[in-house]
């Protein structure tokens, strides 16, 4: 499974980088880059089960104030 | 800006129109359950189409004032460099955040309902990849699907609705209103929480053909919407009674009663038709909003190389995102219209406060 | 260069979708099971159930015929589990196929098991994603087993007869037609008592045993809690409008013992809750058309007088077959098969706020209800008096 997501990776590098030198979109290039490291991190990690921060939660912690007020002046419970 | 892209006005609308309604009409029915049984028609109309529709003229009058930038160059004219690229770097998270919820949501129904047996990366995998593909191709692309698409698939959820109505019963949408106004109310932030991301429309204003009915286009696809709302809201009370609340996917449940002449017809894979191609318009609309984002962000001349990258950020997110689906709902439910209303009702407020004050 | 690429990978997708995606079950892979009934097992906390499977060889041709004649078309298998769910999946012991669900009619629940709760046994078919809810739901007079036991008439598959037994069952309307979309609606909803079709397996000539569809099953909550007779459950029926076609039997006119028959056209019902010395009362407006069906009095009977006359009468049935089922509900088994608080609560939904709680206990068998019947008879149908009149 690793070798497949490598493999994946390397395809995706090969349809899309040359293409970025020849032009020299240099910045395109690095964000190219910057994400597709991202990525492949994100989803390295998943595949060996090594824990990740959870953004969901993240966004649940920032928001349950405000989501608690809401449910007060409305009268729910 | 090298791809130069155009797209019309009605094309805009029923983007939008599937942006909200594709996988919402799959789970707004669960989370509106949760607050209201015989009123759930209202939560549709009024009270979606009141907020839905004043949100969209908020987002449609921001946009029109500054009709020649995308949402991130309002965010740095308006705020200045570094207040407004903080604030374009939380759109376009947030939009990421978005489609990866959506396509997390498209993958859950088809592994809940059609292919049970089908680990859900694959289904997402092979799914982003044909959105990958149509969203490398601009969103004219999207956009001229989105054209044929909308007539057919409205036509479908009106037909599900016609098909069933056999099984209608009037009575069970009364008691009106026993609860009070707040359950309605409170049921109708979900789908207003996805209606208000036609904050992302402003994201290619410049690309639109007449910037100055965008206020109308976007009320419009609200409208569209809560129309459909309706229609399925009613409906799915009218036919399951008090057993709505139990129910995962109304839609889905009310597709499966369809029966013509005593037979089940093969017309469930139709229907299901409808729904992937409407989610994959969607999830092609939110990727694209955010590979446009981040191009203006970072300041570049060309999003195609970032669709492929982006959408491997996507596709590991959107798993990463849950863990399983009772957590989404919840989400959904709780936590969405908070964040979403935040982001995308009290920034915009504030860049129209902001522009006011510097008489822009 | 990037075309020839795209084409490639076009093709590699197309090749592995289009051949078949993981949930493919080819159909000689399968066992289809038309029926299924539910009982208590030996073991008291477990569930034995009961699966009619067609056999596939044996389906073809016409009964009688030969072909597919002296062996059996379908084949029950039995298994046990703590819950539906486990016992169906305890099928993969006995059977070479991977059981196919979708196609299944009927699902009979056994007595003993629907006295203790339905709603634990209705989970399973209702969480599926096969279409399940237009599924026929009945409960067995004695075991469910029994019932596949029996033979049908016509079908080869029992369980194909019964679908078509309830589903025409309208036409004498004797007993109610409750699938499991019905038994869902009704289970979740406040205020209504469940009501069932019921089934037995009754002894006919030849050692042989027949299936009988008639009366129904009357639930408190999810339990079983009686049953009603043939004209007490047409008495439900008539107050809840669900009186689809029949015959109602009434004395002749005449004055001697002699009967006529009126046949049942079209029955409507109306539940109206309104308020009556301040405590809530119950209205029920049944209105019924008829015709004249046969006689068997040789007086004609199309005079003013008589036709007047059998309209009272086939009211006054009508009054007394509600009226017992009415009672039978209030006094007997205290549950509101009616759905009487359902609609007091779309009325008043303040007072069903109090009322809710000690509803079947105590505000439904207290419950003033008035049956006002409004009969009418049309036509006498093509002769006008019968044969060799006076």
């Amino acid at each position: 499974m690793l070798l497949l997501l490598l493999l994946v990776f390397g395809g995706i590098i090969a349809l899309e980088a040359p293409g970025l030198v020849r032009k020299q979109m240099w910045g395109e290039l690095a964000a190219f880059g910057f994400l597709l490291a991202l990525g492949m991190a994100l989803s390295m990690a998943q595949m060996l089960d090594i824990p990740l921060p959870n953004p969901t939660k993240g966004i649940e912690a920032l928001f349950k104030p405000m989501a608690d007020a809401i449910d007060k002046v409305l009268m729910v419970k | 800006m090298m791809e130069n892209e155009q797209i019309t006005l009605p094309q805009l609308t029923f983007l939008w129109v599937w942006g909200i309604v594709a996988t919402g009409i799959l789970y707004f029915p669960t989370t509106i359950s949760r607050h209201v049984v015989e009123d759930a028609w209202t939560v549709a109309v009024p009270f979606f189409l009141a907020f839905g529709a004043m949100i969209a003229w908020l987002h449609g009058v921001l946009g029109t004032k500054f009709s020649r930038m995308t949402l991130i160059g309002i965010c740095e004219t308006i705020c200045g460099k570094i207040i407004g690229k903080f604030l374009g770097l939380i759109l376009v998270l947030w939009f990421l955040f978005v489609t990866a919820l959506t396509l997390r949501l498209v993958g859950e129904f088809v592994v809940l309902t059609i292919m049970p047996e089908t680990p859900l990366i694959a289904i997402v995998l092979l799914f982003m990849v044909l959105v990958a593909y149509s969203v490398r191709h601009g969103i004219e692309v999207i956009a001229r699907t989105g054209e044929i698409l909308s007539p057919v698939s409205y036509v479908a959820i009106a037909v599900v609705v016609v098909l069933v109505a056999k099984e209608a019963r009037f009575e069970n949408l009364l008691p009106f209103m026993a609860q009070g106004w707040g359950p309605p109310i409170r049921a109708a932030l979900t789908p207003v929480s996805f209606a208000a991301t036609t904050l992302g429309a402003l994201m290619f204003t410049p690309s639109l053909n007449r910037p100055r009915l965008l206020k109308l286009s976007l009320v419009l696809s609200v409208v569209v919407v809560s129309t459909a709302g309706l229609m399925i809201e009613s409906m799915s009370t009218m036919v399951f009674g008090a057993a709505r609340r139990e129910i995962m996917f109304l839609h889905f449940d009310l597709i499966r009663l369809i029966k013509l002449l005593n037979i089940h017809l093969g017309l469930q894979s139709i229907f299901m038709t409808v729904i992937i191609c409407g989610s994959f318009l969607q999830v092609s609309l939110f990727y694209h909003l955010t590979v446009v984002g981040l191009r203006q962000w970072l300041g570049l001349m060309y999003y195609r190389p970032l669709v492929t990258p982006l959408g491997v950020v996507i596709i590991a997110l959107s798993v990463l995102l849950f863990e399983n689906i009772l957590e989404i709902v919840d989400f959904m439910d709780k936590f969405l219209p908070a964040a979403s209303l935040t982001l995308q009702v009290g920034i915009p407020c504030l860049l129209l406060l902001g522009a006011r004050v510097r008489r822009l | 260069m990037s075309k020839i690429g795209l084409w490639v990978i076009t093709f590699v997708l197309l090749a592995t979708t289009i051949a078949g995606c993981w949930s493919v079950h080819e159909l000689d892979t399968l066992a289809i099971i038309m029926g299924t009934g539910l009982d208590k097992a030996e073991d008291p906390d477990k569930i034995r159930l009961v699966a009619q499977v067609a056999v596939p060889a044996e389906l073809g041709g016409v009964p009688g015929e030969g072909g597919g004649g002296g062996a059996k078309a379908t084949t029950l298998a039995i298994t046990t589990g703590y819950t539906v769910r486990d016992a169906a999946q305890n099928l993969s012991r006995y059977f070479s196929r991977i059981a196919y669900w979708p196609d299944m009619q009927i699902l009979v629940i056994g007595e003993e098991a629907a006295r203790e709760g339905i709603s634990p046994l209705l989970d399973f078919w209702n969480r599926q994603e096969q279409p399940f809810r237009s599924l026929w739901v009945m409960v067995a007079k004695g075991e469910a087993k029994d019932i596949f036991a029996a033979e049908d008439y016509l079908e080869k598959i029992s369980a194909v007869g019964i679908a078509k037994l309830i589903n025409e069952s309208g036409q004498a309307s004797l007993t109610r037609k409750s699938r499991l979309l019905d038994v869902t609606r009704d289970l979740a909803s406040p205020g209504v008592s469940p009501v069932l079709t019921r089934i037995e397996a009754v002894d006919q000539a030849e050692g042989k045993k027949r299936i009988r569809v008639a009366g129904s099953a009357v639930f408190r909550g999810d339990r079983l809690t009686g049953w009603l007779d043939e004209s007490a459950t047409r008495g439900l029926l008539w107050i809840t409008g669900e009186v689809q076609s029949g015959a109602i039997v009434v004395q002749c006119p005449d004055g001697e013992k002699r009967d006529v028959s009126l046949k049942i056209r079209r029955a409507k019902s109306q539940i109206i809750p309104e308020e009556k010395d301040g405590r809530i009362a119950i209205r029920v407006e049944i209105d019924v058309e008829g015709d004249l069906g046969d006689q068997t009095c040789p007086i004609n009977l199309t005079t003013p007088e008589h036709w007047r006359s059998l309209e009272r009468r086939q009211a006054a049935i009508i009054e007394n077959e509600s009226a017992a089922a009415l009672r039978l509900a209030q006094e007997e088994f205290q549950t509101d098969i009616f759905g009487f608080g359902a609609t007091i609560r779309r009325k008043f939904p303040r007072e069903w706020e109090e009322m809710e709680q000690s509803w079947d206990e105590e505000g439904f068998p207290r419950l003033e209800v008035t049956i006002n019947v409004t009969s009418k008879l049309r036509r006498p149908g093509l002769i006008l008096q019968p044969n060799r009149s006076r």
